[in-house]
């Protein structure tokens, strides 16, 4: 047996060694390999190298299926549509104003006697009718029931028929009548079915409304606002429409038409009690508006809070 | 001191006593026992390590690894969970099955560890059940029946019949003592006990009591000379309590131990931030925090662990292996040094006749013919039946001839074995010789002698002394030699002719005893009736003890030699070592020569290697001349080497440093647990394979401790492995099993990591895109049970695609998920997976309306439950409800791409570098698997799943129009990977992206 002692002697018969354990500071440089993370430049040139080629082939086959995509859709409506699409055929009630800031949900607070929280909620419905207000360059069409409607035409939607509910009139908040406007989401080729009779589930007001207006006037998407719960109810007796209870028919379907405009009605709440927070609701009326007050998937209206001191 | 103790049972029993101040007629006395007591402690084991409670452990395994991120996260849910609560009156319970999901796997990963885990708590009960619980012993002059605890050094020990010893004794007065080690040794041999000092070694004197012997037989008494962890069980019992090597599992998982603190820091600091941050969006934030902490931990890790050892095992099972330590399955397969006994796990145990030597020629016994006999080889085999003490074991009614067990010792079996097929009727040769009186044969005397009585048919009367044993001994009482019925003087050359025949044997691994005979003379016959009372079997002592005299003159038969054939195939397994790169070690206790011998035979001393012995005799020259380097094996007699520890441990390593094999011969316990540590310095992975409760310390020191089917109950206990057939050819399979498993552990892993990175991304484009994608945690449990874990568990079905027998043990390479795994499975078919998922994701908005370029930069807008007026490019307005009827559906899409491109993969995966077509589909599991994934796909399509599992049925093929491009570069890619792999091996592409 060999006289030294057998350090970093190579046998034949030596078992395989396991990896060496490395030092935190090799691991990062070994200057004995030349190794930077444990790889020499070069396989890190060569690694890196490999996987360029790998991520254009790959990106190039992304953007052609992108490309691919692009070019079976058209630019002016949706690949699908209404039953087709997840968009359904049952569109939903929005209001205005809404607040930006997404904690706030959907109340709206303010005290009548201080001009900068009224300011705040009647900015937003400025904002919103905005586009309502410039109306140059539109070619636009003032419509109403007795006309043939063509599908492609865009008719106009005044801001000035909205009664009370005017920017100059600060929308009623200053004076505690505060003014929300309804709109009718928009989908693609919907076109609505009116009721044109008043239904029994109807609230009173409304079918009076109905029965009292022409029956060629009836051909609208009716809507009414109420308290939510059986004790708000009767805290909200006092609503007026404008221009009037409904979405007039003739501004469906929304086909994508330029300078189309969602069709508003303005609901001004004459006395809302003050100091209390109160849940209204607003329903669309239409045969294929289907009605669910559910509150995890409302359907066919819209719930929002009033808390005016 | 140590020294003395040692060798305490050499001395007179008198200086025993003296020493331990005691007395052997009066024992101790009560005080000096107490105080004894109080000074060395109670007889009993103790062991340093005391085991842990079962919950303690459960405990450790469930929070190992990734146990706390998941219980965080699960809290978490259970946290959302109950925000719904209050918050809402109609709760859906998706957080709940979420949080229950989580808080499951968190329970059940901790329960698959601790049950694959070690419990080697058992070895503390297996020495502890070997104590006795009471003994008796001598007080103050009287018998007293005290607990086995209490005995203290000195003691004077009554033994009788029925009981265990409780220390180890020197015996001072025996009766008819026998002592059966079979729970030391597992070999069921009774010690016959003899008051004589014949040996310096305790368990070769047989003077000494163990504690925990039984006793078998007569009743004695004895000193006790040790007792505790000073007796010879108590410091087998502390060499077996030392701490063990780490298997393979954990030590995978410590690889991945900075990864797993990681992803414990990125969540605790995900949950502070998000409770931190009280936005409306708490709790999709928090919801987030969960879904990347999910992500970033395998959950279905442990499982694929577990079922793969698990499956391994029953595997082993049915091949006759039963691990009792799960995680050794996988450990088994880095085996690089097997030690073994040479004698049991490579040959049958079953002793045959080879070469019978009478007419002054050797015939093998193969080719002896029955009907060409000549009369001295009957002679001869008549006497080889009668002066033997085997016989057919009763109960055997029906079985063949041939087939029938006997009981004798090896020798004497397999002669009558012998015999068997030479004489029809082996019971009425010995009815007609009658036996009078016998000697057993031992390896003291060595030698067998019976005297029987022959009545002719003419009533002549002749008594005859047959003697069988080692050829020096009987030899030198030959005079005369038969040969063909011819009675010549036994001259000196034919003796060393004989001797040298025989010694040829021996060489040849070989037993051989020499027959003679004699016809004993009237005055003779005379004696030996005097002194054993009219041939009384009862008092054959005297006979014995004058045995000599009447042994002498006797005629030379014939001699008959046995062997012990190696095992069915073992010369493949033994080939199958050698290319494996596994080294053989082999401990056995029998003699140079003879291991030598078996070892050859074996061929662990292949036929191209010769130890210095061989290339002394070949070259005829003394050893001492023999160059070193001409010497490619050696064959070690460690009895001989009385050196200091240190020497030993330098001589064993150049030894295992030197020869690709070796063999130790007649080595003794300490020295088994040298070598095995020496080669654990040397960086070597080692098996043991053991049976008695001397090589229990060895089992626990190597990294996977066997123990052979019929061993002591302590060496079962402490070993890994069980081999129910002790054949060392079942050990080598198992290792190429334990090779497949390591194999396919690493194929599932990169099964089921790979859709992680596509998880990962979409975490990252939610925030860095702002796109409004996210995977709903149910969605990716899902994902992560359905579609990664379950089909993976197939790919441990997955046949070998290479001779995994021909590698070199992974040793180097120890790392379950190393960096090419990581690669491939991640940046490589990861990405193409991803790249498909959201191709898909943008094909099914931009159908829907939502074009890529407006959903970028989306944000919070379209999560908040109050804006129900989303514009899209089209200009229509989405309500919330519809747009979370459009994430259950992308969620949908999600899962279906994912699971198409993991069904192209889990398909791809089944090989790491042959070629798919001719790999073949015989993995029925995996083919089950595939249809599984695609009726799983089609059921996620069509079905009307609940909502709050956050998908819902899509029925759009378009869409997987997209997903085909992708799925086909992954084809093409990973098939070409696997065909230059092939074409180039050992190429840069091997080094960086083959994991197998």
């Amino acid at each position: 047996m060999s006289k030294n002692n057998g350090k970093g002697d190579q046998y034949e018969n030596q078992f395989p060694q396991p990896a060496r354990k490395q030092t935190f500071s090799e691991m990062l440089y070994d200057p004995q390999d030349g190794t930077i993370l444990g790889r020499t430049p070069k396989s890190w040139g060569q690694l890196f190298l490999f996987y360029a080629i790998f991520y254009i082939i790959l990106a190039i086959l992304f953007s052609i299926c992108m490309q691919a995509m692009l070019s079976t859709v058209n630019d002016d409506q949706p690949k699908w549509q209404l039953e087709e699409s997840l968009i359904g055929t049952n569109p939903g009630l929005g209001i205005r104003p809404i607040s930006e800031e997404t904690e706030r949900g959907s109340v709206i607070e303010f005290d009548k006697k201080k001009p900068a929280e009224i300011e705040y909620w009647t900015g937003l419905i400025d904002d919103y009718l905005k586009d309502y207000k410039s109306t140059e360059g539109r070619k636009m069409k003032h419509c109403d029931f007795n006309q043939t409607h063509n599908d492609q035409d865009v008719c106009v939607v005044d801001e000035t028929q909205f009664g009370p509910c005017t920017a100059a009139n600060n929308y009623g908040y200053n004076q505690g009548k505060p003014c929300v406007f309804l709109k009718l989401n928009k989908i693609y080729g919907w076109v609505p079915q009116v009721y044109d009779a008043a239904t029994p589930n109807m609230p009173e007001d409304l079918q009076q409304t109905i029965n009292n207006s022409k029956v060629e006037e009836r051909q609208k998407i009716w809507v009414s606002c109420n308290g939510h719960y059986g004790k708000d109810k009767e805290q909200f007796q006092n609503i007026s429409y404008y221009p009037s209870q409904g979405i007039p028919s003739y501004y469906y379907p929304y086909l994508n038409q330029p300078g189309y405009l969602s069709p508003l009605v303005a609901v001004q709440f004459h006395d809302p009690p003050i100091g209390s927070l109160m849940d209204v609701e607003c329903r669309a009326w239409a045969k294929n508006i289907i009605y669910s007050g559910s509150l995890r998937d409302r359907k066919g209206s819209v719930t929002f809070q009033f808390l005016m001191d | 001191m140590a020294d003395k103790k040692l060798f305490m049972h050499t001395w007179p029993a008198e200086k025993i006593c003296a020493k331990l101040k005691s007395d052997l007629t009066k024992g101790l006395t009560t005080p000096t026992a107490r105080s004894r007591l109080a000074a060395n402690g109670k007889n009993r084991f103790n062991f340093p390590v005391r085991p842990e409670s079962k919950l303690r452990r459960y405990m450790k395994n469930c929070f190992h690894a990734f146990g706390l991120a998941t219980i965080l996260s699960s809290m978490s849910c259970l946290f959302l969970y109950n925000l719904d609560v209050e918050d809402d009156q109609k709760v859906v319970p998706e957080y709940c099955i979420s949080g229950v999901v989580l808080l499951a796997a968190f329970l059940i990963s901790g329960y698959l560890r601790y049950l694959q885990e070690n419990n080697d708590h058992k070895v503390v009960g297996a020495f502890k059940d070997l104590m006795p619980m009471y003994c008796t012993v001598l007080r103050d002059g009287r018998k007293q029946i005290i607990r086995a605890e209490d005995v203290v050094l000195g003691d004077i020990l009554m033994i009788t019949y029925g009981e265990r010893l409780a220390a180890d004794v020197r015996i001072v007065y025996s009766n008819n003592l026998e002592l059966n080690n079979v729970a030391l040794t597992g070999i069921s041999v009774p010690v016959v006990i003899s008051l004589e000092v014949s040996h310096l070694d305790k368990w070769v004197a047989r003077n000494v009591g163990f504690a925990c012997s039984h006793v078998m037989k007569g009743h004695g008494m004895g000193i006790v000379i040790a007792c505790g962890n000073d007796s010879e069980v108590g410091i087998m019992a502390r060499l077996s309590m030392g701490p063990r090597p780490e298997s393979r599992v954990r030590v995978h998982m410590k690889q991945v131990r900075l990864y797993t603190y990681i992803v414990g820091i990125i969540m605790l600091c995900g949950l502070f931030l998000t409770v931190s941050m009280k936005s409306k969006f708490e709790k999709m934030w928090i919801e987030f925090n969960v879904g990347v902490t999910v992500a970033l931990v395998p959950l279905h890790l442990p499982v694929l662990v577990f079922f793969g050892l698990w499956r391994t095992k029953r595997k082993l099972l049915r091949m006759g292996c039963y691990v009792r330590n799960m995680e050794a399955a996988s450990t088994l397969g880095k085996t690089t040094v097997i030690c073994s006994s040479l004698i049991g796990t490579m040959t049958l145990k079953e002793w045959r006749v080879s070469e019978v030597y009478v007419d002054g020629e050797l015939v093998s016994a193969e080719h002896v013919d029955k009907n060409d006999l000549s009369s001295s080889f009957e002679k001869l085999i008549q006497i080889s039946v009668l002066c033997n003490d085997a016989s057919i074991s009763p109960g055997q009614r029906g079985v063949p001839k041939m087939l029938k067990t006997l009981y004798g010792s090896s020798f004497d079996k397999a002669v009558y074995k012998f015999g068997m097929g030479l004489i029809s009727d082996i019971q009425q040769v010995r009815h007609s010789h009658e036996l009078l009186t016998y000697q057993t044969y031992n390896n003291i005397n060595q030698m067998h002698v019976t005297i029987h009585k022959k009545v002719h048919h003419n009533g002549s009367v002749k008594h005859l002394l047959l003697m069988r044993g080692h050829f020096s001994v009987v030899l030198n009482k030959c005079q005369t030699y038969i040969i063909d019925r011819q009675i010549l003087p036994l001259d000196e050359i034919y003796r060393n002719n004989i001797k040298e025949e025989a010694l040829n044997l021996v060489r040849a691994g070989r037993q051989c005893n020499v027959y003679a005979y004699k016809v004993l003379s009237q005055e003779e016959l005379q004696l030996i009736a005097g002194l054993t009372f009219d041939f009384n079997m009862k008092n054959s002592e005297p006979f014995r003890k004058r045995l000599p005299e009447f042994s002498q003159s006797l005629h030379f038969l014939g001699l008959i030699a046995i062997y012990d054939p190696p095992l069915h195939n073992v010369n493949t397994a033994v080939e199958k070592c050698r290319s494996a790169g596994i080294k053989l070690v082999l401990f056995t206790r029998t003699d140079v020569n003879f291991s030598r011998a078996v070892a050859k035979t074996v061929g662990v001393i292949g036929t191209d290697h010769e130890t210095i012995e061989d290339i002394a005799l070949r070259l005829k020259i003394p050893q001492s001349q023999v160059k070193r380097s001409m010497i490619t094996a050696a064959v070690i007699d460690m009895h001989n080497w009385h050196k200091k520890q240190h020497h030993q441990r330098w001589d064993t390593k150049q030894l295992l440093l030197t020869h690709p094999d070796v063999v130790f011969a007649e080595i003794a316990v300490e020295q088994r647990h040298m070598v095995v540590e020496v080669c654990q310095e040397l960086g070597a992975v080692v098996t043991v394979i053991g049976s008695t409760v001397h090589d229990t310390s060895a089992i626990r020191q190597a990294n996977i401790g066997v123990a052979e089917g019929a061993s002591s109950e302590a060496s079962q206990s402490c070993a890994d492995i069980i081999l129910v057939g002790s054949n060392f050819v079942t050990l080598v399979a198992a290792i190429e099993e334990s090779r497949l498993l390591y194999e396919n552990m690493k194929k599932a892993i990169a099964y089921s990591l790979s859709p992680l990175t596509a998880i990962i991304l979409i975490h990252i484009a939610f925030v860095v895109l702002k796109i409004p994608f996210r995977l709903f945690l149910i969605v990716f449990l899902i994902l992560d049970i359905f579609v990664s874990m379950i089909p993976a568990l197939s790919l441990f079905y997955e046949p070998a695609e290479e001779n995994l027998m021909r590698q070199k043990p992974k040793i180097s390479d120890d790392y379950v998920l190393n960096k090419r795994l990581v690669f491939i499975s991640f940046i490589q078919v990861g990405i193409i997976e991803a790249s498909v998922v959201f191709i898909a994701y943008f094909v099914f908005m931009a159908y829907n309306g939502f074009l890529p370029r407006m959903l970028i930069g989306m944000g919070h807008a379209w999560y908040d439950d109050v804006n129900n007026d989303i514009v899209d490019s089209y200009g229509q307005e989405w309500t919330r409800f519809a747009r979370e009827q459009l994430e259950y559906q992308v969620s949908t899409i999600t899962l279906l791409t994912l699971i198409i491109m993991q069904t192209a993969n889990l398909i791809l995966i089944k090989t790491g570098r042959s070629c798919l077509l001719s790999h073949g589909f015989k993995n029925a599991c995996l083919n089950i698997a595939v249809l599984y994934l695609v009726g799983f796909g089609i059921l996620l399509a069509f079905l009307n799943i609940p909502k709050y599992l956050r998908i819902s049925s899509v029925v759009c093929p378009s869409i997987f129009l997209y997903v085909l491009p992708s799925l086909i570069l992954l084809i093409v890619l990973e098939s070409a990977r696997r065909y230059l792999l092939r074409l180039f091996p050992e190429s840069w592409l091997e080094r960086e992206t083959y994991y197998g």
